[in-house]
């Protein structure tokens, strides 16, 4: 491909200008179009990416939230914790029984993984009877490699079939990510 | 160079930045979190639990229920048999300012309690009502009638 010659004379001497050809031109053209176009799509991938990103990530929470739901409600009508009158249960921990719930759980650690999972689970008494350990923890499993911890609170009724008392206590989930 | 090469440089500009506003726009709008369904019903759950487990509690007056004396308050049936705080109203208000203190307030969120009952009889309220986005409790507690109990939880 030659360049065009353009001949200039002046005082001192000959002095040539070299301007590029028509095609020359064009291809200066399709190679900005082409600029352009990636440009675009690095753009719209690193979008999408983002997107994708930000869509996991409320995923995550929002199965994080889900388990920690989950966990509430299977703590809350399991039959270690769950006050009773004649197998008929009331819709309150009894606190005797919350006592000894962590020893039972420790006897058998496989099948409360099973339910409860990675997970923190503890039971505090907020307004009236204390008890003997408040906050009482009645399931710890850290997972080793975690990225965040999520912590769900479900205010529930504490009884003592002793006193014939209720309190109002809250159990505390912590899920591992 | 020629006039219309300028021109087509020009419109690719205007493509260029017209297709990076779009873009803005769109992760804008993505990034808004939307209305989550599960935030919602934990949410709602908290509010009923909370104030269902209050209303059951058995407190220092007397051994009564919560629930009885918010029913004495709201009805002004009677005074109570417990010192220093012989009226229902009062006493109600000290009790839930006292779980909400130690759970709700604890957990950096704002609410609204209104028990009512009929237009001239006295009510309990706490909180500040909600401006924005609110999670009512549902329709809750061993309550007469004609008492409305309702915890908000503002979003």
């Amino acid at each position: 491909m030659k360049p065009q010659k353009l001949k200039i004379f002046n005082g001192i001497g000959k002095q040539i200008i070299i301007l590029p050809r028509k095609s020359q031109v064009k291809m200066f053209e399709t190679i900005a179009i082409l600029v352009i176009f990636f440009f675009l799509i690095v753009l719209g991938f690193s979008f999408y990416a983002k997107l994708q990103k930000i869509t996991a990530q409320r995923e995550i929470a929002e199965k994080t939230t889900d388990d920690a739901v989950r966990i509430a409600q299977e703590i809350y009508y399991l039959p270690e914790l769950q006050y009773t009158e004649k197998n008929d249960p009331k819709g309150a921990i009894d606190l005797y029984k919350l006592n000894h719930t962590k020893s039972i759980i420790d006897l058998n650690p496989e099948y409360y993984f099973n339910v409860i999972g990675y997970a923190n689970v503890s039971i505090q008494s907020i307004y009236g009877e204390q008890l003997i350990q408040n906050p009482t923890v009645i399931y710890f499993n850290p997972k080793t490699d975690y990225s965040d911890l999520i912590t769900t609170h479900l205010p529930i009724l504490l009884y003592n079939p002793l006193s014939g008392k209720y309190s109002f206590g809250v159990i505390d989930i912590g899920v591992y990510i | 160079m020629k006039k219309a090469q300028t021109e087509i440089i020009g419109l690719a500009v205007i493509v260029l930045l017209v297709s990076i506003a779009i873009l803005f726009a769109l992760q804008f709008i993505i990034m808004k979190q939307p209305t989550d369904i599960t935030k919602e019903y934990t949410y709602k759950e908290l509010a009923a639990n909370t104030l269902s487990t209050a209303l059951k509690t058995t407190t220092d007056c007397n051994n009564m229920q919560l629930d009885q004396i918010v029913t004495s308050c709201i009805l002004g049936e009677s005074t109570l048999p417990c010192s220093p705080y012989q009226n229902p109203c009062i006493y109600a208000t000290e009790v839930f300012n006292e779980i909400f203190d130690n759970t709700l307030e604890k957990w950096n969120m704002n609410y609204y309690l209104l028990i009512s009952g009929t237009q001239s009889s006295p009510q309990i309220t706490i909180g500040t009502p909600c401006t924005g986005e609110t999670t009512p409790s549902s329709p809750c507690c061993p309550l007469p009638n004609s008492i409305m109990a309702k915890l908000d939880i503002c979003s």
